[in-house]
């Protein structure tokens, strides 16, 4: 029980230091914040968002378990390019996924600047690296819209659907679908084919 | 609340059955002392008294019998023989089957256990079948007889009683199911919310009890919280009194006197010993691995601490210095204490043995008995559980293969039963365990004959004995002619081998022909840490398991060679082998690309084959705490696991037999020839890294 209040508290606080700084809606921010601590049940319409490119991406607030800053990693031979390595998260051995590499192709260029946001999916933890953290937003569920086909640079399979909010749209990624059994399963047979 | 007792209850009750199989295989090779039936009865006794707890009514008719039997024996009534002891056993899986039942929330079947139970009930009736039938006579008059009384009972739990899964509630009921009760509860001693521990015991009970049963009936109901609170039982009046039998009812009440004070009296032995083991508590396992994951944490911390001191100017970092050694060997002590926690004896794997034995034999009509030494010897806890299956797939084999028949073993002038030998020890940071029969040995004809048949080995191999003894570790190899019950179900010594080297260990086999044979097990004390050395790649570290290395040396260039399809090859000692340079199959390019530059370290399989991978420099031989890769990502080739170095990075542990299926694309002979001159900047920058500390670490990987 304490353990998990302690992931609690500490995510708020490093999400704070995380929070840029030109953010204009800081206050709104920290009440979200407040309101996840207090009343969990809004915390299932709470989205964290964040930037590749020009582009906004979603997920939701409890598959994040903390957000850091770029972190060295081991690299692991045979992996496909988006794998950025394994680091050390607290005692945790945890891969690290480049976000943009793993749905555009293209690497993206770390600099110190680079946040990557440690989610928990099908039980194992993973990093998501990406350019920079956005918002918290809070969604009802008749603001999401499908889908469209294309024009982004993630494929459609790993979205649950867009929201159109303060005239920017932000696309609500499917994290589960990020690192199913199929991509381990992927990973696995790329190691044997090389080995 | 009530899960958490049963819980607890079931917990207690694999200790208590497995205590009492101990004690019953002690008395199946002759134990007639007073402790050891006291245990085994103290134990069924206990397990009855849960169960009624509980309302598991099976188990209490059933563990009933079987304590009155056990009680018989304790009275010196009855001597039980091999065969009555293996009747007990039996009865003990029974009850260990029903608690097993229960536990899965399924119906115990009505006529489990039936048979063993009609034995049991036959000891007791051919034992004394004249003064049972005398109880049982008394008993019926004793039907006739009952008068309805009332009785009033105050009954004052002590605070702690809860905390041994006794439920009030549950006495209540039961006192109820004997008559109309009238309850009143004191409630006076809860305390005020703030201060109320869930776990205490405030409320105490006044009962108003009209029953027809008589007092026995009533103590019975609290036998088992007898020394767990005060209990005061009075009768007030006897309501409708049958004047006629009245004379019978006191002569037959004093009857079952004996069965009741045998019983009653039994809690307070019970008490006893329990009282006396109290200085050791249940802790769950997931909370131990939490604290060995934090102090994992701390000693990855503190050695971070401790690499930024050395940077700081001399006047500050001197005596900040002092402080953290000082720290460094509180954490050392820390950190070995919380390991210990996780530490077992090993009794709890060899106490399994002997029923293992036992089956086996009675499967194939051997006779063997079971010796163990060092059954004290302390493992960890994940290592204890991996071993079991192991072991028992080897005791098996024993059996099945290495002792022979009686009849041959008298023609061969042995005694007829068969000795097995298990046995214990550390031997410089390892377990060592053997197991050792005095049955045929390995018939080396056959094995030779068999391998060559399933293409093990080249026809023409000129193989020593002791290499032909280890041929039974190669997968698809088993020498049972005709497959029998007990092994040779297509899962051989290859599996066990796997079995024990995923654990990091070895296992040997040597035999004497005639004279029996000999498995070795070697065994790291834990999983969680491992003795590795760390070596540098250009700017990556990687960790080689301790127990594979052979050696490490700077080879000559002439001393590389290439083999077709880039296969790179090194003469050590005579040899060649095969040649890994790490820093291709793992694309470092500030890496060391001669071997002449770098240090070559030979490696050896767990199943003998060397192997030797080129690396920069080794940096030391440290302690590594495993962390597995599975856990959060799948399971890479060439990598085991990985570790945290004291630094704070990720450093990969190598595994060997995989590391020999990575690709390899450099012809290293090449390289040596055109090496240019420029490549000792490479090595500069290697040697600039602070080597990493030789420290203990705990490791975490379960």
């Amino acid at each position: 029980m304490t353990v998990t209040n302690f992931t609690e508290d500490n995510e708020v606080g490093l999400f704070m230091e995380n929070m840029p700084a030109q953010n204009n809606s800081e206050n709104t921010a920290s009440d979200d914040c407040d309101d996840v601590l207090s009343h969990s049940i809004d915390a299932q319409h709470q989205f964290i968002t964040f930037t590749i490119g020009t582009e906004e991406y979603g997920t939701p607030i409890l598959t994040v378990q903390e957000i850091r800053g770029w972190i060295k990693t081991t690299p692991l031979p045979n992996t496909p390019v988006f794998v950025k390595g394994v680091t050390n998260l607290r005692g945790n051995i945890v891969p690290i996924f480049d976000l943009r590499a793993r749905f555009s192709g293209q690497l993206t260029e770390i600099t110190e600047r680079h946040v990557v946001i440690m989610v928990e999916v099908n039980k194992r933890t993973i990093g998501l690296l990406v350019d920079a953290i956005s918002d918290i937003l809070t969604i009802d569920e008749n603001q999401i819209q499908p889908p469209p086909l294309d024009n982004l640079v993630i494929d459609i399979q790993y979205l649950d659907g867009l929201v159109a909010t303060d005239n920017r749209m932000v696309a609500l990624l499917n994290i589960e679908k990020l690192f199913d059994n199929e991509l381990i399963d992927q990973l696995h047979n790329t190691n044997k084919i090389a080995s | 609340m009530q899960d958490q007792f049963k819980n607890t209850y079931f917990e207690e009750c694999d200790d208590r059955i497995q205590e009492a199989e101990e004690g019953l295989s002690l008395m199946m090779e002759g134990a007639r002392d007073t402790d050891t039936i006291n245990l085994v009865f103290r134990a069924i006794h206990s397990i009855k008294g849960g169960a009624g707890a509980f309302a598991f009514n099976d188990v209490v008719d059933f563990s009933h019998e079987f304590e009155t039997v056990l009680d018989y024996v304790r009275e010196g009534k009855l001597t039980p023989d091999r065969d009555m002891c293996n009747l007990f056993l039996r009865a003990n899986d029974i009850v260990a089957e029903m608690i097993n039942t229960v536990r899965n929330n399924n119906e115990i079947q009505s006529n489990f256990g039936n048979d063993i139970l009609t034995d049991l009930r036959a000891i007791v009736s051919s034992l004394n079948g004249t003064s049972s039938a005398q109880n049982n006579e008394s008993q019926d008059s004793q039907q006739q007889t009952k008068s309805m009384c009332e009785w009033e009972i105050t009954f004052a739990p002590h605070p702690e009683m809860l905390q041994t899964g006794n439920d009030p509630v549950y006495l209540i009921k039961s006192l109820a199911e004997l008559g109309e009760i009238d309850v009143t509860s004191n409630i006076e001693n809860i305390p005020s919310l703030d201060q109320i521990d869930p776990e205490t015991c405030y409320t105490q009970w006044a009962i108003k009890l009209t029953t027809d049963e008589d007092e026995s009936e009533i103590t019975e109901v609290f036998d088992f919280v007898d020394d767990l609170c005060d209990l005061n039982i009075a009768k007030i009046k006897e309501i409708n009194p049958k004047p006629v039998q009245a004379a019978p009812a006191t002569t037959s009440s004093d009857q079952p006197a004996p069965t009741t004070s045998g019983t009653s009296t039994s809690p307070s032995e019970n008490s006893a010993p329990q009282k006396t083991v109290s200085t050791s508590i249940r802790v769950d396992l997931e909370r131990i691995d939490h604290l060995v994951n934090l102090v994992g944490e701390m000693v990855i911390a503190q050695s971070m601490l401790q690499e930024r001191i050395k940077w700081l100017p001399m006047e500050i970092g001197n005596d900040i210095g002092e402080d953290v050694e000082n720290l460094t060997r509180h954490m050392r002590d820390l950190q070995e204490s919380v390991m210990s926690v996780r530490a077992q004896p090993i009794k709890s794997v060899f106490s399994r043995m002997p029923r293992t034995i036992r089956e086996a034999c009675s499967a194939v009509g051997k006779d063997v008995r079971l010796e163990t030494i060092g059954e004290d010897t302390e493992v960890d806890k994940t290592v204890l559980e991996n071993l079991i299956d192991p072991l028992t797939h080897m005791i098996r084999n024993s059996v099945d293969h290495g002792i022979e028949k009686p009849e041959d073993r008298i023609a061969a002038g042995k005694e007829s039963h068969g000795t097995i030998v298990l046995s214990a020890k550390h031997k410089s940071g390892r377990i060592i365990i053997e197991i050792k029969d005095n049955g045929k040995g390995i018939d080396r004809q056959a094995v030779l004959a068999k391998a060559e048949k399933q293409n093990l080995i080249q026809p023409d191999a000129n193989l020593t004995p002791n290499e032909i003894d280890n041929l039974v570790f190669k997968p698809g190899f088993s020498t049972a002619e005709a497959l029998s019950e007990l092994s040779g179900r297509g899962v051989g010594m290859d599996v066990v081998r796997r079995n024990v080297v995923n654990l990091g260990g070895r296992i040997t086999i040597s035999s004497e022909p005639g004279q029996g044979c000999v498995l070795t097990l070697s065994l790291p004390l834990t999983l969680a840490v491992m003795d590795g050395m760390v070596v540098s790649v250009g700017s990556r570290r990687f960790v080689l398991p301790t127990i594979n290395i052979v050696e490490s040396f700077q080879p000559k260039n002439q001393a590389i060679g290439q083999l077709t399809n880039d296969v790179n090859v090194i003469e050590a000692r005579g040899q060649y082998v095969r040649l890994l340079p790490l820093y291709d199959m793992f694309q470092i390019n500030d890496a060391v690309t001669t071997p002449e530059e770098g240090l070559v370290i030979l490696l050896e399989t767990d199943d003998g084959e060397k192997v030797a991978v080129m690396v920069d420099d080794v940096l030391g031989q440290q302690q590594v705490v495993i962390k597995s890769l599975d856990t959060n990502y799948t399971t890479v080739g060439g990598i085991s696991a990985a570790t945290i170095l004291g630094n704070g990075e990720v450093a990969l542990i190598l595994d060997v037999p995989s590391l020999k299926l990575m690709k390899v694309n450099i012809n290293l002979a090449d390289n040596a020839k055109n090496a240019p001159l420029t490549q000792t900047n490479a090595i500069e920058e290697v040697t600039s890294i602070p080597l990493v500390e030789e420290k203990e670490l705990i490791n975490d990987s379960h």
